[in-house]
């Protein structure tokens, strides 16, 4: 993977990601925005084939008419909101 | 397509203890137990408007939650905006002075930690949400599609699962286009629509395109988006 030479912005990093940031840059011996635009690129590319599965995975349930199946997936991506709901109700 | 709206629920714990219903009558549409005079009265009264005119003072200030009066009994109300529902929290009689008087028993339930909803209570009506959703994927979203190309050149709003607002536009041409904007914000309240189901929506609309022919866009007939949308569009 080849970082860009493009124009860069400052960006906010946790302070621990920030140290470990520097450590990989000085064992590789490359600049940190070339490590944190490989590590932001590997991060796309993981997602992008897990949303493409999906996306699939759904266009073959709606060909199928598996109401059941379209129900599960979407209900299994409401899942993860239920803790930050939890977590806002009044205390 | 149902409207935006607020759901109305009741916690299973105050259909339980407080309502006399069965477990398993948790697991039903609200409007299915409105043969008990409570509920019918609940539904009738927090449709129309979802805040009483009345707090219970005795839950405030951390819940405002609103008295609802039938007969001698008294419950307690609360909107819980971020997830666009209208719960019955609590119902118990109301007696003047009486240390089992109605707001005393809300109290006490509050100070206890038992008379917000549940997990179990905030995942029924998530899940009601996804069935919906899901049918809109089988029912309304190729419809949507086949009106827009009825009607080409034309944005067509609409909402799906009640929940998700959205615009289509349908360009005819060789190729022809078909432009999808999604809001990120689910109607009403204040969650974000997740991501998995952006994707959902897409692979509707989208049946023979593959996620990675899909093109992002900042506008659709020609109107720039608006702050709250996302807009894909590919060959149909």
């Amino acid at each position: 993977m080849v970082a860009s030479r493009g124009q860069t912005k400052p960006v906010r990093v946790f302070t621990s990601d920030e140290y470990s940031l520097g450590l990989v840059a000085g064992i590789l011996n490359r600049p940190r925005a070339d490590i944190f635009h490989a590590a932001w690129l590997e991060f796309l590319k993981t997602h992008r084939v897990e949303l493409a599965s999906i996306f699939q995975e759904t266009q073959e349930e709606i060909a199928r008419g598996d109401l059941e199946q379209l129900t599960r997936s979407a209900a299994s991506a409401l899942e993860a909101q239920i803790d930050d709901i939890i977590a806002g109700l009044p205390s | 397509m149902p409207s935006e709206a607020n759901t109305l629920s009741a916690t299973c714990r105050s259909l339980r203890e407080d309502l006399g219903f069965h477990a398993d009558d948790c697991e039903l549409p609200i409007e299915d137990l409105a043969t008990n005079q409570f509920i019918a009265s609940f539904i009738e009264k927090r449709r129309s408007s979802p805040v009483g005119q009345e707090i219970i003072q005795e839950l405030a200030p951390r819940l405002i939650a609103y008295s609802l009066h039938v007969g001698r009994y008294r419950a307690a109300t609360w909107h819980h905006e971020t997830l666009a529902v209208v719960w019955l929290l609590a119902a118990a009689i109301h007696r003047d002075d009486s240390p089992r008087d109605a707001y005393h028993y809300f109290a006490q339930l509050q100070r206890a930690g038992r008379i917000l909803p549940s997990r179990d209570d905030i995942g029924r009506i998530l899940r009601d949400r996804a069935a919906s959703f899901a049918r809109s994927l089988l029912e309304d979203i190729p419809r949507l599609r086949h009106e827009a190309q009825r009607h080409p050149n034309e944005v067509h709003e609409a909402i799906i699962g009640g929940r998700v607002r959205m615009r289509i536009a349908y360009e005819p041409g060789d190729p022809a286009f078909l432009t999808v904007a999604i809001s990120e914000r689910l109607l009403p309240g204040a969650l974000a629509l997740p991501a998995q189901w952006r994707v959902q929506i897409l692979a509707a609309f989208f049946p023979d395109s593959s996620f990675e022919n899909l093109s992002y866009t900042n506008e659709i007939g020609g109107h720039r988006l608006s702050h709250d949308e996302h807009g894909y569009y590919d060959a149909v």
